[in-house]
């Protein structure tokens, strides 16, 4: 399964980046929402996108506005990481995620979390 | 009832503050450095992460403490807010409760507009960061071959 995994901070981009290489998932990482729009418009979409809400430039809910919003995109799995549980849920925009996963998360939920928004082809 | 009385305690590195009469009214209770059963659950998954983690967070740390140094005296709510959120999701990679804490207080402060207290905030985040490198040496010394 190939997946985009984006944050700004470096601690918690290298924990998702290695535990999600652990399994066996082909990875690309970036560190701001512009740098993830870039990505989607050069190569495509991936099978799953996984972002953190607040982030420079561009931040996540931004980002998954964008990504709806353009015809190609559009059905890209998206799943949101935020550390701010209480009030990522009062922007109706969070509801275009595909899921949503507090910080700071078990590697189970993850696990759990990836293999329902991108299964692995049978 | 006495100070205390009636919480329920996880862990206290402190034996002579383990007692609710011990404990003086203004004194904040500690929280457990780490969360180690769920830290564990990362170990078990990733072995070999927690050095990588840890070099990383060395580096990341420091530079938001810096920030937030900067931002009180600068009356910068803003970049107290961001640096305390950034260093939060790190701290929170190794499930370290105080730090986590920690800095969302000074999150919070830095949200609401309002920095007073903050200095003192921000000395308590240092003291949390310091017991958490402490217990990571420990952790990583343990875990060692």
């Amino acid at each position: 399964v190939k997946i985009l995994l984006a944050d700004d901070e470096p601690v918690h981009l290298r924990l998702l980046e290695a535990t999600v290489k652990h399994w066996g998932h082909t990875v690309t990482t970036a560190t701001d929402g512009e740098e993830v729009w870039e990505i989607l418009q050069r190569d495509g979409a991936p099978d799953l996108v996984v972002v953190d809400w607040d982030m420079p430039r561009l931040d996540g809910l931004e980002l998954l506005s964008r990504v709806r919003a353009d015809a190609a995109l559009s059905a890209t799995p998206v799943l949101l990481i935020t550390v701010r549980a209480s009030t990522v849920t009062s922007d109706p925009r969070y509801a275009q995620a595909n899921g949503v996963l507090v910080k700071p998360w078990s590697p189970r939920e993850l696990r759990t979390t990836i293999d329902k928004l991108a299964p692995p082809a049978a | 009832m006495p100070p205390g009385a009636g919480i329920t305690y996880t862990y206290c590195d402190d034996a002579t503050k383990a007692s609710p009469d011990a404990i003086p009214w203004d004194f904040g209770l500690m929280d457990p450095v780490i969360d180690r059963e769920r830290l564990q659950e990362v170990l078990d998954e990733v072995p070999g992460i927690l050095d990588s983690l840890s070099a990383a967070l060395e580096v990341d740390a420091p530079r938001q403490v810096a920030l937030m140094r900067a931002a009180i005296p600068a009356g910068d709510a803003g970049g107290l807010a961001a640096a305390a959120h950034r260093l939060r999701g790190s701290v929170g990679c190794f499930y370290a409760t105080a730090c986590l804490d920690a800095a969302g207080v000074l999150e919070e402060m830095g949200r609401a507009g309002n920095l007073a207290g903050s200095e003192e905030a921000l000395r308590n985040l240092e003291r949390e960061l310091e017991r958490l490198w402490s217990e990571l040496d420990r952790i990583r010394e343990e875990l060692r071959p």
